[in-house]
């Protein structure tokens, strides 16, 4: 791959954001590839240096708040027309509960990713106080004299600790899980802004 | 390391690296290379946002034809320098605590001035 070829890559994927971001982006690679070439090295072998045009795009999309790139995309390319203002408003029935929609959706998604977490902990949180209760119970049983009863409650209070504490690491690694999607919904959400498709 | 941690160390690297003469990118990442290994694709958000915190400033000069981008440090940027190096004497004294060896630990109490 040329640098060329290399920036031309970059920018198709970068589209979305503000301009001068993106002059200023491929600026800084342009010049990243001249100073590895004045240092000896070719055009090919700095451009493996630098890194895939995935990976850097990545970088710049996790750097860049949410906000600023919807802000970006729905800014008009000129000013609008008087009519074009009355239209806007005329047909504000309509796009924004279709908007606020969309956004609520999103809002929607994350709400129920993170309360399946708390939903995960919280019957953890039972299993546990089950089991401490089962197993304190096996005094006023042996008080009343049930002591074989007593013993039994016991033992399924502490199988319940034990499943309680089994079940936290399985808690534990859905919500890094959902951790993790949550961020990679972020940055696909981020991709569908800045990536090909139609301007404004 | 911690992210968080190494995200703000990365800054003061960067703002080290052009502290006693204004630098370049490519210069940058060599001269940090030694002591934390910082990619392309991470100098550039560091810089951009040393840029926004205005601890730093940008400017091009010509070179051998082609534009080339300069940092420039600020008195915001050596702030940010020593701020950091205040904070580290902390951390370190509290390191030195964490790690001591268990027979000093009556020396340390004298030290601290307790009764």
């Amino acid at each position: 791959m040329t640098k060329t070829e290399f920036l031309a890559e970059i920018r198709e994927k970068i589209q979305g954001l503000p301009q001068s971001d993106i002059e200023k982006f491929l600026d800084y690679y342009a010049e990243m590839i001249d100073d590895y070439a004045e240092d000896g090295r070719t055009q090919e072998e700095a451009i493996r240096e630098l890194g895939s045009v995935e990976e850097i795009v990545e970088q710049i999309l996790k750097e860049t708040p949410l906000p600023h790139l919807v802000q970006e995309k729905v800014r008009p390319a000129r000013t609008l027309r008087a009519g074009e203002i009355v239209l806007l408003i005329l047909g504000s029935p309509l796009w924004v509960p279709v908007l606020l929609a969309v956004v609520l959706l999103f809002f929607g998604a994350y709400v129920f990713l993170w309360s399946a977490v708390v939903i995960l902990y919280i019957a953890d949180l039972a299993a546990f106080a089950c089991g401490v209760a089962g197993v304190f119970s096996i005094l006023p049983f042996a008080l009343s004299g049930n002591l074989l009863q007593g013993v039994l409650i016991a033992g399924i209070g502490l199988i319940s600790i034990g499943i309680g504490l089994l079940f936290l690491f399985v808690c534990n690694k859905v919500a890094v899980l959902i951790l993790h999607g949550s961020k990679w919904l972020l940055l696909r959400v981020k991709h569908a802004f800045v990536g090909k498709g139609e301007r404004k | 390391m911690d992210i968080q941690l190494k995200r703000g160390l990365l800054d003061v690297c960067v703002l080290a690296a052009i502290k006693n003469e204004d630098s370049y990118g490519y210069q940058i990442i060599k001269d940090i290379k030694p002591y934390v290994t910082v990619s392309e694709s991470t100098l550039y958000p560091i810089l951009r946002r040393l840029e926004t915190a205005e601890c730093l400033t940008v400017y091009s000069v010509e070179h051998n034809g082609r534009l080339r981008k300069y940092y420039h440090i600020t008195e915001k940027g050596l702030d940010r320098i020593e701020a950091f190096s205040q904070e580290w004497k902390e951390i370190m004294s509290i390191y030195k605590f964490v790690t001591r060896e268990e027979n000093s630990h009556d020396e340390n109490r004298i030290s601290c001035g307790n009764p």
